[in-house]
Formats: structure tokens, sequence, C-alpha cells
């Protein structure tokens, strides 16, 4: 990950907020280094990339920021199946929307649910970063971890 | 006329199905992945899609190819968070006839799904 990178993702987190919620911005907080425990939240999603860059995208997000989210994408139900396909599709939204600074050989997987013992087992670059997205009074994690493919080779 | 919605999630595809105009569209039938929105299309032949890209067992572009087999007049709108120009030309030259990026606003899918029944319409 280098600096323009990690820009790319707080105007990526910035846009999606700007379109569904523009009256309320969220705070980006100081991207920092991913490294010992790591932080999980109520419900995590993670995706995985493939292409000219290899690794994976992780959000991790309380249940009150989520349960926001399900309304401002007008979505009235917050049941744990909406809360979980909520995070789901919002990490699906960050990660897909790098394709057009990434170019065409982006590529992503489907969202899935992680516990804490798969997260522990990602084998994710030195170069991990966690971006704090902070909304409504609550924090949620963006974690990026990506290697171009000649790094990992 | 019927609409096809195909995305493997739940929040998009009641986002979507809560926008369908009155009058416009007289059923919808949803699909969670690829295999899924062929086998539906296969047996209900709805006259408009919307289709995800990334999605389980099947991808978007890959339902598209086997659903533009079976009706080449489906009139398809690609609704995915892939935003690359590669990615809607992609879509584009399979014979979709509109893309639309997430996240979107109520407005912006309203408009896109009364552009697809115009389309439609002019096919049918």
């Amino acid at each position: 990950m280098n600096p323009e990178q990690l820009r790319l993702f707080k105007r990526i987190t910035l846009d999606y907020f700007a379109k569904l919620a523009p009256a309320e911005q969220p705070a980006m907080g100081e991207p920092h280094m991913h490294f010992g425990e790591p932080e999980l939240l109520d419900y995590t999603s993670l995706i995985e990339i493939d292409g000219e860059y290899q690794g994976c995208i992780y959000l991790t997000s309380p249940e009150a920021m989520l349960r926001d989210v399900l309304l401002i994408n007008g979505e009235q139900k917050d049941s744990p199946e909406h809360l979980k396909d909520m995070c789901q599709e919002f990490s699906n939204v960050l990660s897909g929307n790098a394709s057009k600074a990434f170019g065409g050989n982006w590529r992503i997987s489907v969202p899935r649910s992680l516990s804490l013992a798969e997260v522990r087992a990602l084998d994710l670059p030195a170069s991990t970063f966690v971006m704090p997205i902070t909304w409504r009074g609550q924090r949620a994690l963006l974690v990026v971890g990506l290697r171009a493919v000649r790094e990992a080779a | 006329m019927r609409l096809l919605i195909v995305d493997d999630s739940l929040v998009v595809r009641n986002a979507i199905q809560r926008s369908v105009g009155a009058g416009k569209i007289s059923q919808v039938f949803r699909a969670e992945d690829g295999e899924e929105a062929v086998s539906i299309f296969t047996r209900e032949r709805p006259e408009m899609v919307t289709m995800d890209l990334t999605l389980p067992r099947l991808d978007g572009l890959g339902a598209i190819r086997l659903i533009r087999s079976i009706a080449p007049d489906t009139s398809i709108l690609v609704i995915s968070a892939l935003n690359s120009h590669k990615t809607a030309m992609e879509a584009i030259a399979l014979g979709a006839c509109g893309f639309l990026t997430k996240p979107f606003t109520p407005r912006e899918i309203s408009e896109a799904l009364d552009q697809l029944a115009e389309h439609a319409a002019s096919r049918s």
C-alpha cells in the first residue's frame, strides 16, 4: 500500500456517504499499520482481491452503524440477516469502486463473513493498513492488505 | 412487462424492487446468483433483467451470455460496484443496454429502471 492507494480508499468511502447521506460525512481517522491482535467488531466481511494486486479488504463494523447504513440504503428491517448482508454489501461496494483506479484487471470475490479465527489466519502483507471510519458516533474499520503481483511472486 | 432482479445482496434486491414503478412492471422475480438467474429466466422469460456482476456460482457476465443465448432481445441493466471502463465495456459488448454503479440513490435506480422499461418496450 502506498499513500495514493490510501487516499483512494478514503475518497471511495467519503463518496459512498456523500451519495447516500450527503449531510452527514464520516470522519476518516488516520490510517495505521495493522499489527498484533486484529480488532473485530460486531460484523466483519471480507473481499478477496486478485489480478495485478492480490490480497484482501475487510470491513468490521458495529451493529449500530450497520443499522444506520441500512436506513440510508432505504432498508427498514434490521434483522441479523439484514445486518450481515449490509456489512457484506458495504465491503463489496468499497472494494468494487476501487476498480476504476486499479484498472480493469481488478477482480473481487463475493463477500464472506469472517470469524476472529479466520481473520487471524489471513496472510496479510506487512503493508496492511487499518482505516477508521467514524460516522454518527460509531467507528468501523476498513482493513486493506494488498501486494502487487510481482511483489507476491 | 416483467423484471428479473439478480443480486447476491438482499438489501440491494429490496432497494431495486422498491424502485419498480407502478404500472410499468407487472411482475418481479429475484435471484441470488448467476445459476439461479439463468434457471428463473429460462422458466419465466422476463423481458428485463437487472444483473449484478460479482455473484456466487456463476458470475454476472456468464449469466448475461447464457441469457442472451436464450433470448437475444432481453433488455439487461448491469448494476455493479465494479466501476472500471473495461468492466462496463465488457457488459455492453455482451449486450447489456445500461450500466449503473453502486451505490445508487433511489432516484438513480428509478431513472435507470424507467430507461430499461423503455428499452424493453422498444423491442417488444
